[in-house]
């Protein structure tokens, strides 16, 4: 292990939340010199700022444009100004979807983080190597199938004949009708999405506990350091930056959900579990009304853009 | 030898047991869809229809595989699908740990302002740019081509930053010792960062990987031509359009899971495969030498 | 080191730009290239449908590429169009053709086709009626449509000793429904048993219970022009009651209001776990057909197809599925050679290529007679259009149906049978809205949260709100 007080400083030294501050706004010679020392990293981020320019921005913007003109499929499409916002914002099913989409993509996030931090760490206590193997891919097959093989076993599974209240029945219990029953609309979809998810969030967590430095370890060990003290002194905080990283990736998902709602939505629990995408996709892009649509999906952009800036800011993601 | 050291220890019972009952709870609710897949795939035609979770099949056959087998040829959609896959995520993976190395420099001049620049594109929904993805890749000569399925989808957020993530874990004193000696910036990158960020890469790799076998949005979009369509597609012509209201073909649930499991058993065995690197924990280790 | 980066930002621009250059010299047609956009209709691979072009060509003397996308149509159709893709030809759907109309972005056919020789000696005036929007033709047939009906397991029903001729009002059905329920779990143990299922996504099986009282799904003109929905009205009341009568006394499969059709007809068939449903025509066979398969027909399934119960005019009103069409979009370039293709699709040689499918390859004549190869067969008789829309085609010439489909079909030629579309109320409806608020007030009352009369009142309110009816 190289110690840490040789060479330059490292992040942690350089304080980088001054650099970003006084980096930005005034240009001193302090920052040009390190822009020189970076040019070739300057040069080498050209290719991926064209690239994306064309392949994201571009198609973006279109979508910003059309957003602006009437619906029209062929032709010239004429400009509208701000009416097909107008028309979103005025339609109470859009306001509705919006509360959906907050509550299912809130609690969405909280679990999948939650949860698959746990199962990692249950699966870094396991000692067969084996076992731990075993149990890391098993817990990460559903993610290998499409929403619409889950939601199809998923609704076996909860059908007023399936497994759940199989088990139910055994225990004296009347059978539930799940999937119709409101009240469980929501717990139900948030469940679907957590069981096809967390396996896949615990393996970014686990290639994370596995790159720990094993010294740390031997050290606590030398200070007679309990298991749980390791986990929580050197565990955790050494995943902090995985942790930022996850979350800053999953508050941009918060306000798009939309296959498991698309393919599990029924006439009993629609009101429930109706977010802005399904909105998006059945009054915009199912009835060709690509003003409309633009106009809806620019809205979601704009939610996640500020749900995506506050978490950034929250867990301070720019600093290291 | 570390790896045996860090395991000698072991949390308090109760704990254990606690957390041996949760993973078993895990492993049977999360084993279940694959099991119901396997198990109507191999049962016989008529009973795959029944209603209600299977999770046995009696008796076993392999009636549902060799029904695909003669119903559509799918040796030149896996073919195609494993090309544009394998060649599109290692584009990937190279253009992402790129990104992320150069976002995980602390003290980068408008470091800020680049990720904003890459976040950005990922908070645009795919129902804002149907049409001009479509148009790009039809002013750009990219539609029924293999390429474009390539090139479509080779910069994603979500792998810059898990990549930056993963680099910015190794220490910087590394880079900045290797600096001194006088090492280029391109080989700081490939010798140091790409060599110890292998687990990271691996990850990002088998997640792109994963994505990009399952696409489905983008194929349709780019592929037209039922020549150079890939294995998802070609599921999904055969699981929803196959048996079309009026029409008069059936196809039953024992090949429709049958079309399941070919798709994915690749990918199971991939993943599996691909674990040893991911559960080494003997990365960091190799720096010691 | 400089060298490095260059070769590296060389590397990483080049890669791209020669794949471009790879795929960039495509898509040049010749002048006279008719450019299809299909969905379902053509080859069923991308051999056969090189075929199938071909044929098509040869019986319009015009140079064509038909393009078939299986899968995926709608949003394709919305990217190349949206994209500014020409075409001289594609297919759609009739709530699509609404939309389409509305926005202009498809030509006005009526002219062409009430002048048209083809259209007048092969298509029914009325089927015509059916399409129309504000009087006018936006589109020309792809096959001719047929309706859901009341598809019954006569296996069961002879078990318990019920004679289906005699079902001919709504407590006719109850009280069969309640015989077979009680047989089936006290005589066979199988409890609970659910012996009806209806598919309430998009209200869409409830017209022969509806046309108890003689009213249509959907929105029509009233003759003030008012818009309204007849399954609001107030003469609806007694179905609404019916239904959440099934549902209190478990006679309607729970799963009505989550199942997919998928769900309905595996218990139908296979687990014989419902006794009613309503589907399609073609389906009466296809249950049939899959039971044999199993070995179970006619022991244990024998579905025959029943028209429902007759409205207070003496008629029995069923529902013709929504029309598969082609159109011609406004920008593009051969709207003539295009409008042929639409006629030669309803000619009765047309009709054999959209469902017999390719002579040679799917079937050969022999002594007059179509005599089907081993590929013909495994298409089942469907290559966009397994009942053409030409009045001379002869369904005979298909040869042999799966058991059962050639009495249900027939039903739809009943005198006192009545086959239509739901109301599109000239192409203003919304359908997504209006099935989005009926199955909510029609599941509510069902299952009991709401009062029948209540729930009426309640859907027709949110359907005012939304300016679906006036």
């Amino acid at each position: 292990m190289v110690s840490p007080d040789v060479g330059m400083p490292d992040c942690k030294d350089s304080g980088p939340g001054s650099y970003e501050k006084g980096g930005v706004v005034s240009m001193d010679t302090q920052t040009f010199r390190k822009m020189r020392r970076y040019k070739a990293l300057y040069i080498l981020f050209i290719p991926i700022v064209l690239y994306l320019l064309v392949f994201t921005y571009y198609p973006f913007v279109r979508g910003l444009v059309m957003s602006f003109q009437e619906n029209r499929l062929i032709g010239k499409r004429p400009f509208a100004g701000l009416s097909n916002y107008a028309k979103v914002v005025a339609d109470p099913d859009f306001i509705a979807s919006i509360v959906n989409s907050l509550i299912i993509g809130v609690v969405d996030m909280v679990l999948y983080f939650v949860l698959a931090l746990l199962l990692a760490l249950m699966i870094n206590e396991i000692r067969s190597s084996t076992m731990r193997k075993s149990i890391q891919t098993i817990a990460y097959i559903p993610y290998l199938f499409s929403w619409a093989v889950i939601g199809g076993v998923w609704a076996l599974i909860f059908d007023i004949k399936g497994l759940v209240n199989a088990i139910l029945g055994f225990f004296g219990q009347e059978a539930v009708f799940f999937l119709a029953e409101t009240s469980l609309a929501r717990p139900l979809i948030i469940g679907m999405g957590v069981w096809r998810s967390v396996g896949y969030f615990a393996l970014l967590f686990s290639v994370a506990i596995v790159g720990i430095d094993p010294t740390l370890f031997e050290a606590a060990k030398i200070d007679g350091a309990s298991r749980l003290t390791q986990i929580r002194k050197i565990i955790i905080p050494s995943l902090s930056g995985t942790m930022k990283t996850i979350i800053v990736l999953l508050s941009i998902g918060v306000l798009t959900h939309f296959d498991e709602i698309y393919v599990m939505v029924n006439p009993a629990n629609r009101r429930f579990i109706s977010t802005l995408l399904l909105y998006v996709y059945e009054t915009g892009i199912l009835n060709f009304r690509m003003g409309t649509a633009s106009a809806g999906a620019t809205l979601v952009m704009i939610g996640t853009v500020l749900i995506a800036t506050v978490m950034r800011r929250l867990t301070r993601y720019d600093e290291e | 030898m570390a790896h045996q050291l860090k395991r000698a220890d072991k949390l308090p019972v109760a704990l254990r047991i606690v957390g041996g009952v949760l993973l078993v709870f895990t492993v049977v609710i999360m084993g279940i869809p694959m099991l119901n897949v396997l198990a109507v795939s191999f049962s016989e035609s008529a009973a795959s229809d029944a209603p209600g979770l299977v999770l046995l099949p009696l008796p076993p056959t392999t009636e549902g595989y060799s029904f695909i087998w003669k119903h559509t040829d799918l040796s030149k959609p896996f073919f195609n699908t494993v090309y544009v896959s394998i060649v599109g995520t290692v584009l990937h993976v190279l253009f992402a740990s790129l990104a992320g190395y150069i976002l995980c420099q602390p003290d980068l001049p408008l470091r800020n302002v680049m990720t904003s620049f890459i976040l950005l594109t990922m908070t645009v929904p795919n129902e804002l740019t149907l049409i001009g993805i479509y148009a790009v890749n039809k002013d750009l000569g990219l539609i029924n081509t293999y390429t474009g399925l390539i090139v479509n989808g080779m910069i994603s957020g979500f792998s810059v930053f898990l990549m930056r993530n993963y680099f910015s874990t190794i220490p910087k004193s590394l880079a900045e010792s290797a600096r001194m000696d006088g090492a280029s910036e391109l080989n700081i990158f490939l010798r140091i960062y790409l060599r110890l960020a292998s687990a990271g890469l691996i990850t990002v790799g088998t997640l792109e990987l994963i994505r990009r076998w399952n696409n489905i949005t983008l194929t349709v979009t780019l592929i037209s031509d039922m020549k150079k369509w890939t294995m998802p597609v070609v599921l999904r012509w055969i699981l929803f359009d196959q048996s079309s209201t009026s029409g008069t073909a059936y196809i039953f649930a024992n090949a429709k899971m049958a079309a399941v499991v070919l798709t994915a058993a690749p990918l199971v065995v991939l993943y599996f495969f691909v674990q040893r690197f991911l559960t080494g924990g003997a990365l960091l280790g190799a720096i010691k030498e | 080191m400089k060298r490095s980066i260059v070769f590296l930002l060389v590397l990483a621009l080049l890669a791209p730009v020669m794949l471009f250059a790879a795929g960039s010299s495509e898509q040049k047609t010749p002048v006279q290239e008719i450019r299809v956009l299909s969905s379902v209709t053509g080859g069923k691979d991308e051999a056969e449908n090189k075929l199938f072009e071909e044929a098509l060509e040869k019986a319009t003397g015009l140079s064509i590429t038909l393009e078939k996308v299986p899968s995926g149509y709608d949003q394709v159709l919305l990217q190349k169009l949206g994209a500014g893709e020409q075409y001289d030809l594609i297919y759609l759907n009739q709530f699509q053709m609404y939309t389409f109309a509305s926005q202009g972005a498809i030509a006005d056919l009526t002219d062409r086709i009430e002048t048209s020789a083809v259209y007048r000696d092969n298509v029914s005036p009325d089927e015509l009626d059916k399409i129309r929007m504000n009087g006018k033709l936006y589109a020309g047939f792809n096959k001719l449509e047929v309706f859901p009906l009341v598809n019954v397991n006569k296996a069961i029903t002879d078990k318990v000793g019920i004679d289906l001729s005699k079902l001919n009002t709504l407590d006719d059905y109850y009280n069969m429904l309640k015989q077979v329920k009680q047989y089936m779990e006290t005589v066979e143990g199988r409890k609970p048993y659910y012996p009806f299922f209806v598919y309430m996504t998009d209200v869409w099986d409830l017209q022969p219970w509806f046309s108890s009282v003689g009213l249509r799904r959907g929105v029509f003109f009233d003759a003030n022009g008012k818009k309204y929905a007849p399954y609001v009205d107030d003469a609806a009341l007694p179905v609404w009651q019916w239904l959440r009568k099934l549902y209190a006394e478990g006679l309607m499969d729970p799963a009505s209001f989550t199942g997919k059709t998928g769900d309905m007809r595996n218990k139908m068939w296979q687990s014989q776990d419902i006794v009613m449903d309503s589907d399609w025509a073609a389906w009466t066979g296809l249950y049939n057909n899959n039971a044999k398969v199993a070995g179970t027909y006619p022991d244990k399934v024998d579905v025959v197809g029943l028209p429902g119960i007759k409205g207070p005019d003496g008629v029995y009103m069923l529902e013709q599925g929504g029309a598969s069409l082609w159109a011609i979009p406004s920008n593009a370039k051969h709207p003539d050679a295009a409008f042929s293709i639409i006629e030669y699709f309803a000619t009765p040689e047309g009709g054999r290529l959209l469902s017999a499918g390719i002579e040679g390859t799917d079937y050969v004549v022999k002594d007059g007679k179509l005599e089907f190869t081993e590929t013909g067969l495994a298409h089942g008789k469907d290559h966009g259009a397994p009942f053409p829309i030409s009045t001379k085609f002869d369904l005979n010439t298909l040869g042999t149906m799966n058991p059962g489909v050639r009495e249900s079909v027939a039903i739809g030629k009943r005198a006192d049978v009545v086959v239509a579309p739901m109301g599109y109320a000239d192409g203003q409806l919304d359908a997504r809205q209006y099935y989005d608020i009926m199955s909510k007030w029609m599941s509510d009352c069902i299952m009991g949260k709401v009062q029948a009369a209540d729930a009426i009142k309640g859907a027709a309110a949110e359907l005012r709100s939304k300016g679906i009816i006036d």
